[in-house]
């Protein structure tokens, strides 16, 4: 088997028709015979050839590393301000300027990375194992329990994400001192709530495409346990929709959280976030004196995304041999 | 035909009456005090809250007052705010502007979209092709007020092409927004348009009318065109939802007096009631749109209602 990027699980390629009863026939034999290919064996191989796949791959671990890491970036504090530094001009002391506040908006844009990335991540991980564990079990089990688990699904898909969004982080109200990870929790869990259906469409109609596969049937014919029949056969033949379609929608709750923020019912000042310093920024009066305000934090947002996105389509590009 | 109709409509009752429910129930049994952030960054006033709980029943069981809620909904009661206006009738006065905005959105990702679709599809792998992939790749990470914060300094302040707000919602004032809007759905629409196209560029019918020696025109205009678009009509559709979340930023930005910008003021005053409101109504707006295309695909394409 090919080598296997490392942050994507290596899935049990399926069993070669021969393999069920019949044996290789000498190990001299298969040592002259092709390698066998799996599924993100070949994806990998074609992935690693575009550039595209470098540059997204880069550009994330670079935000992720400026997410964890915003010292290495910038040894200024961004929460240091004087006002008469306010809406400065980009200068070789503050290559992005300064906000109306008169914070430096490089500090600002590499610590706001953190709470993009953080909201983006845990949002996509608990959307994609929320959705991918009631996709399975929907289309395993089948009967009343698809019918219950999908109609429930339908209401919440029913709820366009944006105003959902709006009407859950109304709900739970936020004072001025909440703790950081409590607003970054809240807004986590308006994402989540709106976004699981999606996944788990998705999960449920690949696990009903891998569910009648012979060596799926093979293993509950020899008395497999439903959960060793799941865990070991079908998921690791039907996550990978779910793992590209994650990617991409990362990407797209990153600017859902920005745009939250950026309507006053996301993450509040004085946390520091993208989505705040562009709702800031885009007052017409500033737009007009100071529009590095706005270029900076936009560009780091969109180049964040982008780069989700980006790795998204190329591992899905590169999975799909329909594309090919 | 009738019969599809009228599963799609049974079938919507139990998805509206579940958003609802959801809806109620995040907005007022969720643990805290139902009527914080509902009077601005002041605690409401005794006199309000007690209109307020007998407006919603609050001290009734939860089914009673979500029933109650439910029948007020059907007369189009969406509460009253504590400036004591009726937040139905506050939606009324500014919906024709919103609508305008919506209308020019959903024309320019319907002729734009489609029309780069096609262009990259008839093409595939050619210069088009890349460059219409690169370009929606791009738009779709934009999200839509960099879009909108961008293009009101490029186009309105520094080149001068559009006006910079809306003041009176005129189309012209309106145009600039109504780009801006669809600037997301353009781009997946576009790129719906050119998988559609080429999946059926392939299969056996278009085969077919090449091998009789028909055109490219028509076997792509005719042809194929018919068969490839149905699915990005049901794209405008659900575009819907991100149009009217991005509405709210788009009006806020440009200062368009419509709905989303009623919604956004509302925000900023902390005016819950309105909030809640106007987003029900939304979401209540969008499930009848989808249903609307969801029927109308079923007029389009024959094979959906038969079976």
């Amino acid at each position: 088997m090919t080598e296997t990027p490392t942050t994507i699980p290596a899935p049990v390629p399926p069993p070669h028709p021969e393999s069920v009863g019949v044996p290789y026939p000498t190990l001299r034999v298969k040592d002259t015979a092709p390698k066998a290919r799996s599924l993100w064996g070949d994806a990998w191989d074609i992935m690693r050839s575009r550039p595209l796949f470098w540059i997204a791959l880069a550009l994330m671990l670079l935000f992720v590393v400026m997410a964890a890491f915003p010292q290495l970036f910038t040894s200024k504090d961004p929460r240091s301000c004087f006002l008469i530094n306010s809406r400065q001009p980009p200068s070789w002391g503050a290559i992005f300027g300064y906000d109306f506040q008169g914070c430096d908006i490089y500090a600002r844009t590499i610590y706001g990375a953190r709470a993009s990335i953080l909201v983006g991540t845990l949002t996509a991980t608990v959307t994609a194992i929320f959705g991918s564990i009631l996709g399975t079990l929907a289309a395993y089990f089948g009967g009343w329990v698809d019918m219950l688990i999908s109609r429930i699904a339908d209401v919440f898909f029913a709820i366009p994400l944006l105003l959902g969004g709006i009407i859950i982080m109304y709900s739970i109200p936020t004072a001025p001192d909440s703790p950081y990870l409590f607003v970054v929790f809240k807004v986590v869990f308006a994402l989540s709530i709106l976004g699981w259906p999606a996944i788990f469409r998705l999960m449920r109609s690949s696990v009903l495409q891998t569910k009648p596969n012979d060596y799926v049937q093979a293993a509950r014919a020899l008395g497999s346990s439903p959960l060793h029949v799941v865990g070991s056969h079908i998921l690791p033949n039907s996550m990978a929709p779910v793992i590209v379609v994650s990617t991409i929608d990362l990407g797209g709750y990153i600017a859902a959280e920005a745009t939250l923020s950026f309507l006053g019912i996301g993450l509040q000042a004085p946390t520091i976030s993208w989505g705040i310093a562009i709702s800031h920024a885009s007052a017409l009066g500033y737009i007009r004196q100071a529009p590095h305000m706005l270029m900076f934090p936009a560009a780091f947002l969109c180049l964040t995304v982008l780069s989700f996105i980006m790795l998204g389509e190329v591992v899905r590009d590169a999975l799909d041999p329909k594309l090919r | 035909m009738g019969k599809y109709i009228l599963r799609r409509l049974l079938m919507m009752i139990p998805v509206i009456l579940g958003a609802t429910l959801l809806i109620y129930f995040l907005n007022f049994s969720l643990p805290g005090d139902p009527l914080a952030g509902r009077c601005g960054d002041r605690p409401c006033s005794p006199a309000y809250e007690a209109a307020f709980r007998a407006e919603y029943n609050l001290d009734q069981p939860f089914i009673v007052q979500y029933v109650r809620y439910l029948g007020k909904l059907l007369h189009g009661d969406l509460g009253t705010n504590f400036y004591g206006k009726s937040v139905a009738h506050e939606l009324a006065i500014r919906y024709p502007t919103t609508v305008k905005l919506a209308v020019i959105a959903i024309t320019f990702e319907a002729v734009v979209g489609v029309l780069a679709g096609i262009l990259a599809g008839i093409r595939k792998g050619k210069f088009i092709d890349n460059l219409v992939i690169v370009s929606t790749l791009i738009f779709i990470s934009i999200p839509v007020f960099v879009v909108g914060g961008v293009s009101q300094y490029l186009f309105g302040l520094k080149l001068g092409w559009f006006p910079v707000t809306s003041g009176d919602g005129s189309l012209e004032q309106l145009l600039l927004p109504g780009l801006v809007l669809g600037s997301l759905s353009v781009a997946y629409a576009a790129r719906l348009t050119r998988t559609s196209l080429v999946e059926n560029l392939r299969a056996d019918y278009v085969r077919t009318a090449k091998a009789k020696g028909l055109s490219t025109a028509r076997t792509v205009g005719i042809h194929t065109l018919r068969n490839s678009l149905l699915p990005v009509v049901t794209y405008i559709g659900a575009s819907f939802g991100v149009l009217m979340g991005g509405a709210i930023v788009t009006e806020r930005i440009f200062n368009v007096n419509g709905i989303g910008n009623f919604i956004w003021r509302s925000i900023s005053q902390r005016d819950g009631v309105s909030v809640v409101g106007a987003v029900v109504c939304l979401v209540i707006v969008y499930l009848v749109v989808n249903l609307i295309v969801d029927i109308l695909y079923g007029v389009l394409d024959p094979r959906i209602s038969h079976d």
